[in-house]
């Protein structure tokens, strides 16, 4: 059986059979081949699946190949049996809710973008998830993300660095990770791609989910679609229809919610103007009034931007600006920027060249080559243009 | 993971075997591994051969054991086999209530806020239908607070049913059932149906049919070193209940071929069964359980202290800890164990029961059942019963000790604040 590069983990000190690991199981190929690799290494494995959300009977058929369904909790039960590892359900249901499916819909009516992932690690897997491994006297947690934790002897540090195969990299999820965490943390598929990963769930004898597709959409969200989940979750009050306005405040139409949009968003678009329609794209939004701002391609472009709610995996020089590079959404080739940070649990970032749309409530991660050293959730964006609007954020 | 063997304590989910039981099945691998030399096997009891003849034989053996477990002179013509005390609790409930449902729509049904989760599932179906329910509350020790009197104004002209746990499956504490029945003399209400679920009572504490002046009762098979798989409902002569399953079987009352391996082990425990006996023997070491948990944890509780509970059974609750984390933690360390019922341990969700005798959410989450059965004791020193306790008490006090101190540190650590988003929106929102 192919050796795993453990060298890239934070290395445990005892040895594996006696070293125990709490593997956070979704039923998926990811996750079920990280257990059967710590196992095989000879680790004291312990799965668990988190039952985040219950679906419905309704839904079964269409969440089928989902995130907590019946099925994948099913299926990371065989592979558990499988492969003579105990396994435990636990129901995490009222924490899904109220930290990352409530604070989802907080979000989208604030006119923020948010991304549910990056909520659920930070407050689910590597908070909730994680005392629970304490609780059962585990030396580690495991899960089944594309990243690589490194541990720096000398500083008595974890480091968290991308993952080996760029395509599948999750290490921007997980920034929000606190250093106590990322100590006690493996990512056995760091290393792997995932066909790779796929070709050793056969070895393992996993035939239930080595050809399981990978997930794709937000896992609470059905055939309804974020749209249709924020309805029914929040009250018409909080969803006020208003008028769609361009840049330079002239009217083109309305729209039934500001929640239904995000910055860039071409689709979707209700403007009257036929000649108009071709390349706008909203902009930004203006809260006070509910109005849409629509502009075009060149509106979308900014180099700063200010967010707030960080948190560091390497403390950052607070008082120089430094030089880094920053990831702005889960599919952004990171940028090149300049990073000032305020006490005030506050950054700055300025961008070398100006980047497309910089969306409030995403996550930006901050990089140094292949390592994440911090990030946190973007307030606004701004370009040279509209500074007064960044200054307002900063602290004087 | 662990080296030694697990020990198990949750012989209210389901015991282990029967010695006799284990032996009774002995008795018949043969013929079935050679079933055409052995010239007998246990076949389906409803064919008119020597092989169903044999398998009759057992069936009739079998009622007649479970009828002498139920007192002197119980008619055994008068005990059917069901899958589970859960089928036989529903097929009483439902086959009362929906003859209720013929005469008034809006009939009604007395029963515990402490009942087990077959006879929950039954009281929703029945608010759905328009029943009307009224739950006997119970105090903070778990026992009934209702009195002869109480069950008597209680009763309604539309009264169809009276159904009560006898043993609760969670605590132990023994209902007094025999005031339910009083009432009903008294009130001459004939027309009331009295149903008991004696799951948890059989073979802990003595049964006798006569003297319960009930008209049905349930029992289960695992509960007392048969398989699981097997149930029984005893039902008073002259009463009689609609299909629950269709078929000729169990003498025209319930359909489907009988579980017959099953049922020759219940034949085998219900002849040992010894219910004075065995509580005599599991209540001394209960009662060492309680006494050490009590001295050597912190803020541990036990539920139902003081009232009248059978002899295997120990539910206490522990402040500051998730039990379900507590009974993983417990299995790791090689200790099968629940908290609460076996049928809402798969999720963490309050105990009805706790939450009924007056305990907080949090104190119906963190609690934890150990139960006993003579097995535990068979062939054993009382020294190496004492170590297999000292070791569970052992882990214990190790395992809650560790997780309250991992709950200290996770209510230090720094956290997000999450803006009240929808708080600040509404607000702001309000004068545009």
């Amino acid at each position: 059986m192919n050796t795993l590069p453990m060298e890239n983990s934070s290395a445990p000190i005892k040895p594996p059979s006696e070293t125990k690991v709490l593997v956070a199981m979704s039923g998926g190929v990811d996750s079920s081949v990280a257990a059967a690799l710590l196992k095989s290494q000879g680790y004291q494995v312990i799965g668990v699946h988190l039952q985040l959300w219950d679906q419905g009977e309704s839904n079964q058929e269409k969440f089928g190949a989902r995130c907590c369904s019946l099925v994948d909790s099913n299926d990371a039960r065989r592979v558990c049996d499988k492969m003579g590892i105990p396994f435990y359900m636990i129901n995490a249901q009222d924490v899904f809710r109220e930290k990352v499916v409530d604070y989802f819909v907080h979000e989208y009516l604030q006119t923020r973008t948010p991304n549910p992932c990056v909520q659920c690690n930070n407050a689910v897997k590597f908070d909730y998830l994680f005392d629970r491994a304490q609780e059962l006297d585990c030396d580690f947690m495991a899960t089944g993300h594309y990243a690589q934790v490194r541990m720096d002897s000398g500083e008595q540090k974890a480091r968290l660095h991308k993952a080996g195969d760029s395509k599948k990299d999750q290490s921007y999820f997980l920034f929000g990770m606190t250093q106590k965490a990322l100590q006690m943390t493996m990512m056995p598929l760091g290393g792997l791609n995932k066909e790779h990963v796929r070709k050793l769930g056969i070895e393992f004898g996993l035939t239930q989910v080595a050809d399981k597709p990978d997930s794709q959409e937000i896992c609470f969200i059905g055939d309804e679609g974020y749209q249709g989940f924020i309805e029914k979750n929040a009250s018409e009050d909080l969803r006020k229809s208003g008028v769609i306005r361009t840049v330079k405040g002239q009217t083109l139409g309305s729209h039934s919610g500001l929640f239904r949009y995000t910055i860039g968003q071409k689709k979707g678009l209700n403007i009257n103007l036929k000649e108009e329609k071709e390349g706008l794209c909203v902009v930004g939004f203006d809260m006070n009034t509910q109005a849409l701002i629509v502009g075009n391609e060149s509106d979308l472009m900014k180099d700063e931007l200010v967010a707030t709610r960080m948190n560091w995996l390497q403390i950052p020089d607070l008082v120089r600006p430094f030089e880094c590079h920053a990831r702005i959404r889960a599919h952004h080739q990171e940028a090149p920027c300049k990073v000032t940070v305020f006490k005030n649990d506050t950054v700055h970032v300025k961008f070398d060249q100006p980047q497309r749309a910089i969306t409030p409530g995403q996550a930006v991660v901050f990089y140094l080559k292949d390592e994440v050293i911090g990030g946190g959730f973007i307030e606004r964006a701004g370009s040279e243009a509209n500074l007064e609007a960044l200054q307002g954020k900063l602290p004087s | 993971m662990q080296k030694r063997k697990p020990i198990y304590l949750d012989s209210n989910a389901g015991t282990p075997l029967h010695p006799h039981a284990i032996a009774s099945l002995r008795e018949w691998i043969d013929a079935y591994q050679r079933p055409t030399e052995s010239g007998e096997f246990l076949g389906n009891p409803s064919s008119i051969h020597s092989h169903g003849r044999i398998a009759k034989q057992v069936l009739a053996e079998a009622r007649e054991a479970v009828a002498s477990s139920l007192g002197h002179n119980t008619d055994s013509g008068q005990v059917s086999f069901t899958s589970s005390g859960t089928e036989s609790n529903q097929w009483v409930i439902r086959s009362v209530l929906e003859k209720a449902f013929q005469k008034t729509p809006t009939p009604h049904w007395i029963t515990t806020s402490v009942e087990h989760d077959s006879v929950l599932q039954m009281q929703e179906w029945f608010l759905a239908k328009g029943g009307q329910l009224t739950l006997v509350p119970v105090d903070s020790k778990g026992v009934l607070v209702w009195d002869e009197a109480a069950f008597e104004e209680a009763l309604r002209p539309e009264t169809a049913l009276i159904s009560m746990i006898w043993v609760n499956n969670e605590t132990g504490v023994i209902s007094p059932i025999h005031l339910a029945s009083r009432a009903l003399k008294k009130s001459r209400r004939e027309d009331v149906f009295l149903h008991i679920d004696g799951a948890q009572a059989w073979g802990k504490i003595p049964i006798d049919v006569q003297a319960l002046k009930a008209d049905s009762l349930a029992l289960s098979g695992h509960k007392i070193g048969a398989a699981s798989g097997v149930g029984v409902l005893w039902l008073k002569r002259g009463k009689q209940l609609e299909f629950f399953i269709r078929g000729k079987q169990e003498r025209g009352r319930r359909g489907g071929t009988e579980n017959i391996l099953g049922i020759l082990t219940l034949l085998a425990a219900a002849k040992a069964m010894d219910p004075k006996l065995s509580s005599q023997r599991l209540r001394p070491w209960i009662t060492y359980l309680e006494t050490a948990i009590l001295t050597r944890i912190p803020e541990a509780e036990i539920n139902g202290l003081g009232a009248p509970r059978v002899g295997n059974t120990l539910n206490v609750s522990f402040s500051n800890l998730r039990a379900d984390s507590l009974v993983m933690a417990l299995d790791l360390a090689g200790f099968s164990i629940s908290s609460g019922s076996a049928c809402s341990s798969g999720t963490l969700a309050a105990s009805h029961v706790l939450l009924a005798m007056g305990r907080t959410q949090e104190e119906a989450k963190s609690s934890l059942r150990i139960s006993l059965d003579p097995s535990f004791l068979t062939d054993r020193l009382d020294d190496a019963v004492r170590n297999d306790l000292d070791l569970f008490l052992n882990s214990l006090e190790k395992t809650i000790s560790r997780m309250r101190e991992v709950a200290t540190q996770s209510q230090t650590r720094k956290h997000y604040e999450y803006p009240s988003y929808g708080k600040q929106f509404s607000s702001d929102q309000a004068t545009v």
